[in-house]
């Protein structure tokens, strides 16, 4: 008997958990948690046990395959590069390099990050690289880089326990990051105060000293309506915001029109609520301010995220241990993709490629000439694919056709592309459509640094070898390069490690060797430094930190009498964003196997619909029909859809409109009607 | 204990043994086995527990 342990990191959100694959006779058979790991300590929640299901499963793509007379069909390496290289050479001479874009992927690892853009920008010649987080965290990297000058969660997630408030709006942590929902219970425990503001009754909310249900997309005005309390009581930290801030007379002049009165009115919040969120907030300190989706899929996501801004720096919580502004990313390594340059505007460490000087300095790191001006972003390329400006697009370890908004409309703009390039594990819902399609390895076979929502860069490391006739993502990206003209030959992904470091300021300290088994938090500018647990320290990266002057606009769709009813989607504990992993995964599936639609319980009776009916769904971009959940977690008025299940695909019904600076889609709230569909079903229970 | 272990191991008292080694500062556990001798100079012993397979 072989048995063996290989430690590694969680590959499903961004919490960062420490697993240990069980290997029997070259067989992964089970997951463990880390004990001694510093984000989990011995803990993991239903999806991080089941890590290693997906990874086993029997739909797993095992070779590459070609698209010939309508079909995929299974072909050598060889063959599959050779026929992508060529179309993607004759492509580039025909239309230009910009009319390539490549996806990046928020699943694989950092090194892998690192060579899709390398590619992208020294071998396609273009910056058309983007990824999810354009449609998770966009406006939190811009909503944050412009208020402290870090576009990064700012505080540590062992930290939280310490707080003495917790701040949580627009996240359902204990669903979504269960390990971090962890800490806030540890929080509770040691006598910390818990605010939760969300449209839905979460779970959190029966913990909360208060919680509030506010009004879908109305973020903006609950903030300024709690800062204009703290203000009038002068509750606020005025010598930090002296010392340590700017534009603060501006932003108080705007906050002074968001009365109370006022702020009920737009978000459904009572006056005598609003003003317990306000002193628990203000009168508790460190306070530590939590969102997620909630915040920031808005076409206000980047007032949201400043305003949330606006409100730790107001009461001195920024650059101290237990407070923050705390963004939790929804992937295992969609930090890590960001901080990899996997964006149109950015190369490594968010160094901007139409600065002369980064662009030469890369140019000179990669021996190539590189573009200096900024690319499409995802919402771009879907428009750029419609007008048939980009003809080719690469795609890796992602699920477009499930997660950008607005379904039919993107349908028809796949249909334009001349090459779809699919990179992934498992024959998605987009993977379905491509012309070619690498398959690619897994968590489990291969190595590599995953960075987390807390800036911790972990090592993922090998535990069996590849199933099937797969390759891992650097691999298949290195063979195409190389048969692009461009050699690519490292010896394996701590080479790549190394390559990035060297070009990546605040990775600059980190080797696989000081990575051990539990990261380092970057900044790291060096090899004798600790890694930073918290940022802001005595200043904040930009110097001083900007108060925004935000005012409160409506969602871009609100319901009217033909769609009366708001949408709001997201995900429900046992799965994880397209259900490409989850689904697949025994244990998982069986949590639950079909999408649904929450509706309060008295908009189910006006309009005859029983738990468990089929009911229709309809917005102005397309309709769906699934099973109704009588449930009081939505108010009247209000459903939720999870997006899931592909049968009945959420973003069929949402909205494409997207925030103007960050240009993410407004996921989180659209106008929508509801009618039964005409069949009886099952009692969900 | 590790001398015991290794004899153990050795003298085919025992095929496999579960416990615990150090990795990168961390208990973490490991299957000895006569085939891999040497690790059992590495066998600690501590407060850390799992249960396996």
């Amino acid at each position: 008997m072989d048995y063996k342990i290989i430690s590694s990191t969680c590959s499903y959100c961004g919490c960062g958990c420490g697993v240990l694959f069980q290997v029997m006779d070259g067989r992964l058979i089970d997951t463990l948690p880390m004990k001694t790991h510093p984000v989990n300590e011995g803990k993991l929640c239903i999806k991080g046990w089941n890590l290693h299901e997906h990874v086993v499963s029997d739909k797993r793509l095992t070779s590459p395959m070609l698209k010939k007379n309508g079909q995929l069909q299974e072909v050598s390496w060889d063959e599959a590069v050779r026929t992508v290289a060529d179309r993607l050479t004759s492509i580039i001479e025909e239309h230009g390099p910009d009319s390539v874009g490549v996806l990046a992927s928020a699943k694989v690892t950092n090194e892998e990050n690192y060579l899709i853009q390398k590619f992208t920008r020294a071998v396609i010649g273009t910056n058309n690289v983007d990824h999810c987080a354009r449609h998770c965290h966009s406006s939190t990297v811009v909503g944050l880089a412009a208020a402290f000058g870090s576009g990064a969660m700012t505080n540590s997630i062992a930290e939280i326990e310490d707080a003495a408030c917790i701040f949580i709006s627009g996240s359902n942590t204990s669903a979504c990051h269960p390990l971090i929902a962890r800490r806030v219970f540890k929080a509770k425990e040691k006598g910390a105060k818990l605010i939760v503001a969300d449209p839905r009754n979460i779970q959190l909310s029966r913990f909360a000293d208060v919680a509030v249900t506010q009004r879908l997309g109305s973020d903006v005005a609950m903030l300024n309506g709690m800062m204009h309390i703290i203000l009038k009581n002068d509750w606020h930290a005025k010598s930090y915001v002296e010392e340590r801030c700017e534009e603060f007379d501006a932003f108080k002049a705007v906050v002074e029109a968001y009365t109370p009165d006022k702020v009920e009115a737009i978000t459904g919040i009572a006056q005598t609520d609003l003003k317990k969120m306000a002193e628990l907030y203000a009168t508790n300190t460190p306070a530590s301010i939590i969102y997620a989706m909630g915040i920031t899929q808005h076409t206000t996501g980047v007032d949201n995220v400043k305003s949330c801004c606006n409100l730790a720096m107001l009461c001195g919580n920024i650059g101290v241990k237990s407070g923050g502004v705390n963004p939790l990313r929804g992937q295992n390594n969609v930090q890590g993709a960001c901080d990899m340059g996997g964006l149109p505007n950015v190369f490594p460490a968010y160094q901007p490629v139409n600065v002369k000087a980064n662009n030469e300095k890369f140019a000179k790191a990669w021996g190539k000439d590189l573009p200096d001006q900024i690319g499409y972003t995802i919402t771009d390329m879907t428009q750029a694919m419609l007008d048939g400006k980009l003809k080719a697009l690469y795609v890796i370890g992602e699920n477009p056709k499930m997660s950008d908004p607005d379904q039919n409309h993107l349908d028809k703009a796949l249909e334009k592309l001349d090459l779809l390039i699919c990179q992934d594990i498992f024959l998605s819902e987009t993977a379905e459509k491509a012309d070619v399609l690498f398959a690619a390895a897994s968590v489990a076979e291969k190595d590599g640094t995953f960075t987390s929502t807390e800036r911790r860069c972990l090592r993922v490391r090998k535990a069996i070898d590849p199933i099937g006739n797969v390759l891992a993502d650097w691999e298949i990206i290195a063979k195409l390069s190389t048969a692009m003209g461009y050699e690519m030959n490292y010896a394996g992904p701590e080479a790549i490690f190394n390559e990035m470091a060297s070009v990546t300021p605040s990775y600059a300290g980190m080797t696989y060797e000081r990575l051990g088994l539990d990261g380092l938090q970057w900044p790291c500018p060096n090899t004798d430094h600790p890694g930073t647990r918290f940022l802001h320290k005595d200043q904040f990266t930009r110097g001083k930190g900007l108060f925004h002057a935000v005012e409160y606009l409506d969602p871009a769709e609100m319901p009217d009498d033909e769609y009366p009813y708001f949408l709001t989607t997201g995900r429900m504990f046992a799965h994880f964003h397209t259900g490409t992993m989850t689904r697949v995964s025994p244990h998982l599936n069986t949590e639950q196997k079909t999408g649904y639609v929450e509706i309060h319980p008295e908009d189910a009776k006006a309009l005859a619909i029983n738990d468990g009916d089929a009911v229709k769904l309809a917005t102005r971009r397309g309709q769906i029909e699934l099973p109704a959940r009588i449930s009081n977690k939505v108010k009247p008025g209000l459903l939720f859809v999870p997006f899931h299940f592909a049968e009945n695909s959420a973003n069929i019904l949402t909205n494409s409109a997207f925030d103007p600076i960050a240009k993410i889609p407004e996921f989180k709230v659209c106008a929508v009607k509801v009618a039964p569909a005409g069949v009886k079903g099952t009692p969900h229970v | 204990m590790r001398q015991q272990v290794k004899a153990w191991l050795e003298q085919g008292t025992v095929n496999i043994l579960l416990g615990y080694k150090l990795g990168q500062g961390y208990p973490l556990p490991c299957c000895f086995t006569k085939e891999n001798l040497d690790e059992a100079a590495e066998l600690i012993a501590g407060r850390a527990r799992y249960f396996l397979i």
